[in-house]
C-alpha cells in the first residue's frame, strides 16, 4: 500500500484523503487531488470506486495505477436511490484502509459509490477528521437537497438519515444560489461555505472566424428540447439571414423522430452528431455553448469548461445555472423556447461583434496554481477549525 | 368373498375415486361415480390385457349420488352390482367371477360389509357393528347383526325394546332392515354418552357385543347412518326419518321448513365467556320463535340481549347477525336449532372453531361493520366486549418460546433502553439506528422486539447490517408469536436493563440529539412517574404535546392530541404536566415500569394502553410530564381513519375504548 511514512522531527504533513465516485482524470476530483499531490506539505491519498474495472480475485481494495489512488469495489452494494452501501465486508477493509491513512481531511467529491456509510465510518473511527463534501448541482439534485424537475417532495426515511450524516460534512458550494436550497434542507448555515471549483485544465484557444456561426448544444434527451429545437429549426430555415447558423447538438438525440426529420429538412441549422456532451476540443471550434436545460449531464461542468475556453454560454434564466453564467457577463440569459432561440441566435449572427466582445470580456479564470493554494489553504482552515467536527445538535 | 358393501364417500366422488378388483395385471371390476349428460351415473368397467371394456351405466338419483352405498356380488353367473334403491344388475353376465380378486380402492370408498359363502359366526347371539348418539334427539343408533338372520328379519315387524350398555331398564326402539348380511338398523331412547359396551336385546333375550371382542362399539357420525338408511326397509322406516330429520345429523335442514328462510354462520369464536357466533339471516316473514345452540343434550338459548343486528348485508338480502351464547362446556359439535312460531324444527351446521384467537377477533370486529353510536354500550357490554378480552387474555397467558440476538455489545449496566418493538415495516430501523448514531447513546442498549415472527429473517439481517453500518450496538428480541404493541413492549421491559427504559415505536426518530439526556434527567424527580418527549411530524407540526382526555364517539372518554397537525407552540423550558402521554415515546424509571407491569395487555394489538398506564401512574400519586426539548419525529398518520375508513380497525379502538372506560370511567362520569 502506498501510504507516506510519517515525519519525524518535522511538522507532519496535512493527510488528505479525496474520494470521488470513479477515476475520471477530467474530473474535479483529480484535479484537486493532482494539485496536492504536487504540494510537499500534504500528503494526499484517493479513493474511488473501481467503475467496472474489476479487481484481482479475492480483492476489493486495490491500486491499479502507480499514483496514491486507491480503487474499491463498491458500485455492487451501493444503492443510489438512497446512497447507502450496504456491503459490511467492504466496510471492514475500508474501516482498516482509514486507519493506516488517518486522514486529517477528507474531500468526498460524492456520496457515489461508498454511501453515506463512509461518513459514518469516519465520525465513529477517526472522529477528528474533517469531513469536506463538495455539492455540485448535480450532486444536490441526486441527494435530494435540490429537487429535480417535477420531482415529488422527498421522503422522511430517506431524507433524515442523509440528512444526519450530511450534518458531519462541511459543504463545498460552487455558487451562493444553492445556498436556500441547502438550509431548506435542514442543514446547518456554518457548514456550507461557498467555494469555487478548480478549474477545468483547458487552455482557451482564440474564437474561429464569426463569418460562420457555431453554436454547440447539450441535448439532455428531453422532449421539450427536442420541440423547442424543431420550432427553432423551422423558424430559422425560413429566413434567409440564418443561413450561416449551424447549431450542432450532442447527446442523446436518437428516438426523438421530429428532431432528426427537421435536421433533415434543407436549409436547417440544425446538426445532430453523436456523443454524449461536447468535448473541449469540440467546445474549441464553436463560438457559443448553449445549455438549454438545467438538468442532464452536468450543465455546470459544461459551461464552467465553456467558460474557461472563454466561449459565452446560452441558458435559462433560472437555476443553479443562471447563477453561474451571468447574464451580460458570462452569456445570455432566454426563456428556453424555439423563438427565443432563434430570435437570440439570428441576433447575435447578425450582430458578430456582441459575441466576440462578450467572449473578450469574460472573466479570467483563477490559474491552475492560484485555485490549488485556495483549495490548500480551505484545506488548512479546516484542519484547524474545530467547528469542523462539532456533533450537529439537530438532525 | 360372495359379496361386499362399498359406500363413496362424498370426497371419493369429488376426486373420481374407484373401487377396484384385481386379478394380476388386469381389473375384472371397476366401479365409479361420475356425472354424465347432467346426472350421475355409476360406472361399471373392467379392464383386461390393458384395453377398457365396454361399460355398464347403472343411474344414480341426486340424493344417493352424494355417498352411494353400492353393492358387489361375486357368483357364478358373473358380477352383480347393486346401486343404491336399485335391483341387483348383471355385469359380464355368463363370466364366472374368478376367485383370488384383489381389491384396491380408492382411499374413501368405504367397505362397509363383507359377506363370505358361510353363515356369519358369532361367539354370542349377534355383535353391535356400530352405535353412536343421535345429538338432539335423546337417542342413539345402532347397526346390529344377528347370529339368527331369521330372528333379525323377524325383529323388524314386532316391538322391540333394547337396554343399551349399562342403563338400567329397557327403551322402545325403532328397527329397520338392511340389505341381507348387514343387520339392522336401530334407534333407541338413551341418554347417556358413555360408550356402549353391551346392549339387551328383547323379547328375544338376546345378548349382543361389540364386533371382534372389542371393548366399545365404534362410534361413526350420524350422517354416516344416514347412508345405511337409503338402504334399510320395514315398517318403522318413516318414523326412523322423522327421527334422523329432526336429530342433528351435520346436515343443514333448514330448507326443509315451510318459510322462506336463510341462515348462515360465518365463525363460531369459542372464548371463555361463551361462546361468539358471527353470520347472516334471512327471515322475511319473522317465522323464528328461537334459536338455540346445542351440542348432544345440552341448549343454550341465543336471547335477544346477547345478539346484534349489524348493518352489514351478504348481498343476498341476509342481515349480519353477531350473537354471544353463555356456553360454559369443552366444545365438541355444536349445531344450531332453529324452532319456527309453528313449532316446527330445523338444523344448522356450525363452522369449525376458530383456532388463532387473534385472527378471529379480528374477523368478528371487520364482520361487525359500522356500529351505531347509540348501541355501542349494549354491543360491547353484552356481545362483544368480555368474550374478545377474555379471548386477547387466553392469548397472551399461552407460554411463548423467546430468542434473543445481540449486535455488538452493549453497555454492561446502561443507563436508559429503548424498547422499540418491530411490526410490518422494517425499514425504519436502519434510519432509526442511523439517527441513534448521532446521540451520543454509548452508556444505552437499544432493545428491539420483533412482534412479527414471520419476518425474522429479515430483522436479523437488518439487524446485522444496521449494526455494521452504523455501529450502534442493539439487542434483538424474537418472540415466537405476534402479540401486539403492549406486550411486545413489556416482553422487552423484561429484557432491559437500564435504570430508565424508554418505550419508542418504530416510526419514532430523534430530531434533537439530546432527546434521550433530556427525558432521563428528567425522571431524577422522584414526583414523576413518565416522560414523554415532543412528537413532531416530518413538516414541523405537532403530532404529540400531551393527551387529554375528553369524551367523544358514545360519550366514551378518549385520548385527543390537543394542536395536532397544528404548528407546535414555542418549546417549554422544562418539564411541564400533562393528563397522559403517547406510548409512542415514553419514558419510566425502570422500577416503577416493572411495578406497574409495563402496558396493560388488556389492550388489543395498540391503543389505549398508554393512556391506561398514565392513569395508573396518576392513581399512584406519579405525575406525567413532557419534556419539549427532547424532540422526535413521529411518521404517524397524518389523519386517522374512523367510521368510513378501515372499519374493523376503528372496531378494534372501539374495543379498547369500552376497556379504558369500564375500568377509569364506569359510571361515565369522568
Amino acid at each position: 500500500m502506498d501510504l507516506a511514512p510519517p515525519s519525524f522531527g518535522h511538522p507532519a504533513p496535512l493527510r488528505l484523503l479525496v474520494v470521488a465516485a470513479r477515476r475520471d482524470t477530467d474530473g474535479a476530483a483529480w484535479r484537486g487531488f493532482a494539485a496536492c499531490v504536487a504540494d510537499p506539505s500534504i500528503t494526499a491519498h484517493l479513493l474511488c470506486g473501481a467503475a467496472g474495472m474489476p479487481p484481482p480475485p479475492g480483492i476489493r481494495i486495490f491500486q491499479p495505477f502507480p499514483e496514491a489512488c486507491f480503487l474499491a469495489e463498491a458500485e455492487p452494494g451501493f444503492n443510489a436511490g438512497d446512497f447507502t452501501q450496504r456491503d459490511a465486508d467492504l466496510l471492514r477493509r475500508l474501516a482498516s484502509l482509514l486507519e493506516e491513512m488517518a486522514p486529517d481531511i477528507v474531500h468526498l467529491h460524492d456520496l457515489a459509490p461508498f454511501g453515506m456509510e463512509l461518513i459514518a465510518l469516519l465520525r465513529r473511527e477517526h472522529p477528528r477528521t474533517r469531513i469536506l463534501l463538495s455539492l455540485t448541482p448535480d450532486l444536490a439534485r441526486r441527494l435530494g437537497i435540490l429537487e429535480p424537475l417535477g420531482a415529488p417532495s422527498g421522503d422522511f426515511l430517506r431524507m433524515a438519515p442523509l440528512r444526519r450524516f450530511l450534518a458531519e460534512t462541511t459543504l463545498l458550494l460552487p455558487c451562493e444560489s444553492l445556498l436556500p436550497a441547502c438550509l431548506a434542507f435542514g442543514l446547518d448555515p456554518a457548514r456550507l461555505l461557498v467555494h469555487a471549483p478548480l478549474p477545468p485544465a483547458v487552455t482557451p484557444v482564440a474564437m474561429p472566424p464569426l463569418g460562420r456561426f457555431l453554436v454547440v448544444a447539450a441535448f439532455p434527451e428531453d422532449e421539450a428540447d427536442a420541440a423547442m429545437f424543431v420550432t427553432a429549426s423551422d423558424l430559422m430555415a425560413k429566413i434567409p439571414a440564418a443561413r450561416g447558423i449551424r447549431l450542432e447538438l450532442h447527446g442523446g438525440w436518437e428516438g426523438q423522430e421530429a428532431l432528426m426529420a427537421a435536421a433533415s429538412h434543407p436549409g436547417s441549422p440544425i446538426a445532430l452528431l453523436p456523443g454524449d456532451a461536447p468535448r473541449p476540443d469540440i467546445l474549441a471550434a464553436a463560438h457559443l455553448a448553449l445549455l438549454p436545460h438545467p438538468e442532464g449531464a452536468d450543465p455546470e461542468g459544461l459551461a464552467q469548461l465553456a467558460l474557461a475556453q472563454r466561449r459565452p454560454v446560452i441558458c435559462a434564466g433560472q437555476g443553479p445555472l443562471a447563477a453561474q453564467v451571468q447574464a451580460g457577463r458570462d452569456g445570455w440569459h432566454i426563456a428556453m423556447n424555439g423563438a427565443s432561440l432563434a430570435d437570440l441566435l439570428l441576433s447575435l449572427h447578425e450582430a458578430p461583434g456582441a459575441v466576440a466582445a462578450m467572449a473578450e470580456a469574460l472573466l479570467e479564470p483563477p490559474s491552475p496554481e492560484e485555485a490549488a493554494a485556495a483549495l490548500v489553504a480551505l484545506y488548512r482552515e479546516a484542519a484547524a477549525d474545530p467547528a469542523r467536527i462539532a456533533p450537529p445538535e439537530r438532525l | 368373498m360372495n359379496s361386499e358393501t362399498l359406500r363413496f364417500l362424498p370426497r371419493a366422488l369429488a376426486r373420481s375415486e374407484s373401487a377396484n378388483y384385481h386379478l394380476g395385471d388386469d381389473i375384472r371390476l371397476h366401479l365409479v361415480v361420475r356425472g354424465h349428460e347432467g346426472r350421475p351415473w355409476l360406472i361399471v368397467n373392467d379392464c383386461l390385457g390393458g384395453v377398457w371394456g365396454e361399460e355398464l351405466r347403472l343411474p344414480l338419483s341426486p340424493g344417493s349420488a352424494r355417498s352411494p352405498v353400492i353393492g358387489v356380488a361375486f357368483t357364478a353367473a358373473g358380477f352383480l352390482i347393486t346401486p343404491p334403491g336399485g335391483t341387483p344388475t348383471p355385469f359380464r353376465p355368463g363370466q364366472e367371477a374368478p376367485p383370488g380378486l384383489t381389491p384396491r380402492h380408492g382411499p374413501d370408498v368405504e367397505v362397509l360389509g363383507i359377506t363370505g359363502a358361510a353363515a356369519p359366526t358369532f361367539a354370542g347371539d349377534g355383535v353391535i357393528e356400530a352405535a353412536a348418539p343421535l345429538p338432539g334427539t335423546g337417542h342413539w343408533l345402532l347397526v346390529l347383526r344377528l347370529a339368527d338372520a331369521a330372528l333379525e328379519a323377524a325383529l323388524v315387524t314386532m316391538p322391540v325394546q333394547i337396554g343399551l350398555g349399562d342403563a338400567e331398564g329397557l327403551a322402545p326402539a325403532l328397527l329397520c332392515a338392511l340389505p341381507p348380511g348387514e343387520g339392522v338398523l336401530v334407534a333407541v331412547q338413551h341418554a347417556g354418552d358413555g360408550p356402549v359396551h353391551h346392549v339387551e336385546l328383547w323379547p328375544a333375550g338376546l345378548k349382543l357385543v361389540p364386533e371382534d371382542a372389542v371393548a366399545e362399539a365404534p362410534r361413526p357420525l350420524a350422517v354416516e347412518f344416514l347412508a345405511r338408511l337409503a338402504t334399510a326397509q320395514g315398517p318403522a322406516l318413516r318414523e326412523l326419518e322423522l327421527l334422523l330429520a329432526r336429530g342433528f345429523t351435520g346436515r343443514d335442514t333448514l330448507a326443509s321448513l315451510p318459510v322462506p328462510l336463510r341462515m348462515q354462520v360465518a365463525r363460531l369464536v369459542p372464548t371463555p365467556e361463551g361462546v361468539l357466533l358471527q353470520g347472516w339471516l334471512d327471515d322475511p316473514h319473522r317465522a323464528i320463535a328461537r334459536i338455540a345452540l346445542r351440542q348432544g343434550e345440552a341448549e343454550w338459548a341465543l336471547r335477544p340481549g346477547a345478539w346484534f343486528d349489524t348493518a352489514e348485508y351478504d348481498g343476498q338480502g341476509a342481515r349480519g347477525f353477531l350473537a354471544r351464547v353463555p356456553f360454559d362446556e369443552p366444545l365438541g359439535e355444536p349445531w344450531l336449532d332453529v324452532t319456527l312460531n309453528t313449532g316446527e324444527r330445523a338444523t344448522l351446521p356450525l363452522p369449525r372453531p376458530e383456532a388463532r384467537e387473534i385472527a378471529a377477533l379480528r374477523g368478528v370486529l371487520a364482520a361487525a361493520g359500522e356500529l351505531p353510536e347509540a348501541a355501542l354500550d349494549a354491543v360491547f357490554d353484552h356481545v362483544l366486549g368480555p368474550p374478545l378480552v377474555a379471548l386477547n387474555r387466553r392469548r397472551l397467558a399461552r407460554p411463548m418460546a423467546v430468542e434473543e440476538q445481540a449486535f455488538g455489545v452493549p453497555p454492561d449496566a446502561p443507563r436508559a433502553s429503548l424498547i422499540i418493538p418491530l411490526h410490518g415495516r422494517l425499514d425504519m430501523l436502519p434510519a432509526q439506528m442511523a439517527l441513534f448514531s448521532a446521540c451520543g447513546m454509548a452508556g444505552d442498549e437499544v432493545v428491539f422486539v420483533l412482534d412479527d415472527p414471520p419476518r425474522r429473517a429479515v430483522a436479523l439481517a437488518e439487524a446485522q447490517s444496521a449494526w455494521e453500518r452504523f455501529g450502534v450496538p442493539l439487542r434483538l428480541i424474537l418472540p415466537a408469536e405476534g402479540r401486539g404493541f403492549g406486550p411486545a413492549s413489556n416482553l422487552g421491559l423484561e429484557r432491559s436493563r437500564g435504570r430508565v427504559v424508554c418505550f419508542v415505536n418504530a416510526d419514532v426518530f430523534p430530531q434533537a440529539v439530546d432527546w434521550l439526556d433530556h427525558l432521563v434527567a428528567a425522571l431524577n424527580d422522584p414526583s414523576l412517574g413518565a416522560v414523554g418527549a415532543r412528537l413532531l411530524y416530518p413538516d414541523g407540526s405537532l403530532q404529540h404535546g400531551g393527551m387529554r382526555i375528553e369524551a367523544g364517539h358514545a360519550g366514551w372518554f378518549f385520548p385527543e392530541h390537543p394542536g395536532k397537525g397544528l404548528r407546535a407552540p414555542p418549546a417549554n423550558a422544562e418539564p411541564h404536566e400533562v393528563e397522559a402521554l403517547t406510548g409512542a415515546c415514553i419514558a419510566l424509571r425502570r422500577d416503577v415500569a416493572i411495578r406497574l407491569g409495563g402496558f396493560d395487555p388488556d389492550y388489543v394489538i395498540g391503543d389505549f394502553e398508554d393512556a391506561d398506564l398514565s392513569a395508573r401512574l396518576r392513581a399512584e400519586g406519579l405525575r406525567c410530564v413532557l419534556e419539549d426539548r427532547a424532540a422526535l419525529v413521529h411518521l404517524e398518520r397524518q389523519s386517522q381513519g374512523r367510521a368510513d375508513a378501515e372499519r374493523g380497525r376503528w372496531n378494534l379502538t372501539l374495543l379498547n375504548a369500552w376497556t379504558y372506560n369500564r375500568r377509569w370511567n364506569p359510571t361515565g362520569t369522568l
